[in-house]
């Protein structure tokens, strides 16, 4: 393996061609049929970038719940509703089968944009967080959950039934940092906004303008802030089984001690270490949190351990060949620094 | 100097607006438009009624429909077929061709041409073409620049002049590029704005032009609604402020995140 050439590089390269693709993709494939190529892309590709080449499955869940369901109720005639939310569905299914959950670490423009932030970060010397405690991972876990059910579904859905007015239909892209990113990169500020209409948009442009600046900040030092709650994590995580791809495991005893894959995980999924050790069948250990960005098989030094697998086709294993000279090229990248903004501060443990 | 120069203005404008034939709406009682998806009225405005009328309808699949437009108003009803349509009508006799062009969407079917095939078609000899048309779901905004190309048989025509005007009563007269193309700020001629979207009524605007080929008159309108910019009720510096107060908290979380070695050390 040349130094520069590791599966991490190789994604890089696919997560700029789909950041390019996803946040300027109507210069490749023209105007008009940039917004309509699906309408429902497994990713955080937004709507409201008009440069775009799709957008993201979560604008039209939450607007079918909105304008759909009480109308649904009113009329008792609930094909009004499961009808766009089953071509959405399917639209989802069609990509999301191809590539799984590989949508979040190999084509999410937001996924993308934070591991830059991250580079941006280590280069500046800023201090690094490579792991959140355990109590701190349990913790935010649910998050993804509660914006999945409350935000894309639940708040459009009390919407659409008159508990809530009209503000809270579509209350996940109110916040999503990926609407104010992707927008401001195609020189467009007009997302960048507190809205003075209503107190409720108030409170959600308000909110929305904080995280993304809060993403920003965060990206710098932890490894994917946003990916951590981000509701199209829970999506995945809902259809995972139904993927072509996959991360396996055959651990062995030597797995317990080591936990360098857990390490290596940006999402920190210490189950990558614990689970399915001594075991003699390769397992399915695509878990809720796992963006299948395969930095776990790389920094595994033992043979074919982890897999990345596509219809059960190995497609990159865990070897520790490949193991050595990856990590000598991670301390080799580790090392260069343009400024050191966090010399002399002393390191918490 | 002035005063030469304001009746210059007054020329120009007498040239492009002594005959404008254009396509208005006719506003409903509920003012409900159904997302693309009900029936719209529209008027002809300024028909001459000694001129032959020819009125069409182009599907956003490029199929033509004839319309009955010679009481001046006519009602379409959806095609089934989604994206942009072309309400278009040409008054043509020896000496003039006058022409209206309206661009409407409806939701409906996919099709497999695209909104640029029917802004590629020669309707009529001078035409103004929106460069481009906005997106599904968005519309044309006060206080935003659009471009639109003059062209004559196909062909941009530099240095032509426009007349925009909205129904608010904003009139401005721009001239096109050696592209022929012409950038137009939509004014912010709003009566009265309602703070939240959608809210306030859209305005209006219609854009004018003429020329006079071999002895003959070319006129052409180009008629779209235009809604009320956000910006009246969306503030950037305070966007920006809050995004700033969201960077500061994170750095101020960054120093507070203890590091988590994951690896027992042995």
């Amino acid at each position: 393996m040349n130094s520069i050439m590791n599966l991490t590089v190789l994604r890089r390269a696919v997560q700029l061609f789909m950041f390019i693709l996803l946040v300027y993709g109507s210069v490749v494939v023209g105007f008009y049929a940039a917004d309509k190529i699906s309408g429902a892309l497994p990713s955080l590709s937004c709507a409201y970038d008009q440069m775009n080449a799709d957008y993201c499955a979560l604008i039209p869940l939450q607007h079918q719940f909105h304008h759909r369901l009480g109308a649904a109720v009113d009329s008792g005639n609930w094909f009004t509703l499961l009808m766009p939310v089953l071509t959405t569905m399917a639209t989802f299914f069609i990509m999301f089968i191809i590539l799984n959950k590989a949508f979040c670490g190999w084509v999410c423009p937001l996924g993308f944009f934070q591991e830059v932030m991250q580079l941006i970060g280590q280069k500046l010397g800023l201090r690094k967080v490579d792991s959140l405690s355990h109590d701190a991972v349990d913790k935010v876990r649910p998050v993804k959950w509660l914006m999945l059910g409350g935000l894309v579904f639940g708040l459009p859905a009390l919407t659409s039934l008159g508990f809530l007015s009209d503000e809270w239909g579509d209350p996940f892209c109110q916040i999503c940092p990926s609407r104010i990113l992707t927008t401001l990169l195609s020189a467009d500020t007009d997302q960048i906004f507190v809205d003075t209409s209503t107190p409720s948009y108030m409170f959600l442009s308000i909110l929305g303008d904080f995280l993304f600046g809060l993403t920003l900040a965060l990206a710098m030092t932890l490894r994917q802030p946003f990916c951590r709650i981000c509701p199209m994590l829970a999506l995945h995580a809902v259809f995972r089984k139904l993927g072509l791809a996959r991360l396996v495991k055959k651990g062995t005893s030597r797995c317990d001690k080591c936990g360098l894959c857990a390490e290596a995980c940006p999402m920190d999924i210490r189950e990558l270490q614990s689970e399915f050790n001594d075991v003699e069948k390769t397992r399915d250990i695509t878990l809720p949190d796992c963006t299948l960005c395969g930095r776990c098989v790389e920094f595994c030094p033992d043979k074919d351990v982890l897999q990345l697998r596509y219809l059960n086709i190995p497609v990159f294993s865990a070897d520790p060949k490949y193991f050595k000279k990856r990590k000598k090229a991670q301390k080799h990248w580790d090392e260069i620094k343009l400024i050191n903004l966090d010399a002399g501060k002393k390191v918490r443990t | 100097m002035l005063r030469f120069s304001f009746f210059i203005l007054l020329i120009l404008q007498f040239q492009i607006t002594h005959a404008d034939l254009y396509w208005q709406p006719i506003k409903k009682q509920s003012g409900h438009s159904h997302h693309g998806r009900g029936a719209k009225s529209f008027s002809l405005a300024d028909l001459d009624k000694q001129t032959p009328l020819s009125t069409l309808l182009i599907h956003s699949d490029l199929e033509r429909s004839e319309l009955d437009a010679s009481s001046g108003t006519l009602q379409l009803k959806p095609t089934g077929k989604s994206n942009y349509h072309a309400l278009f009508a040409i008054q043509n006799s020896d000496e003039i061709e006058r022409s209206a062009i309206r661009y409407i969407y409806f939701n409906g079917k996919p099709v497999k041409t695209s909104p640029q095939d029917i802004l590629n078609l020669n309707k009529a000899s001078l035409q103004i073409v929106p460069a481009p048309l906005p997106r599904e779901h968005w519309k044309y905004e006060s206080r935003k620049s659009y471009r639109f190309i003059i062209s004559m048989d196909g062909t941009p025509v530099a240095d032509q002049p426009i007349l925009a005007s909205t129904a608010f009563g904003s009139d401005q007269i721009l001239h096109s590029d050696e592209f022929g193309v012409v950038e137009l700020t939509i004014p912010e001629d709003f009566p009265e704005i309602i703070p939240e979207s959608r809210a306030t009524p859209p305005g209006e605007l219609r854009l004018f032009t003429s020329i006079e080929v071999d002895g003959k008159r070319y006129e052409t309108s180009l008629s779209a609604p235009y809604r009320v910019s956000p910006r009246n009720w969306k503030n950037a510096s305070l966007g920006f402020l809050f995004i700033g107060f969201g960077g500061l908290a994170g750095f101020l979380l960054i120093g507070k995140i203890p590091a988590h070695q994951r690896r027992k050390k042995a």
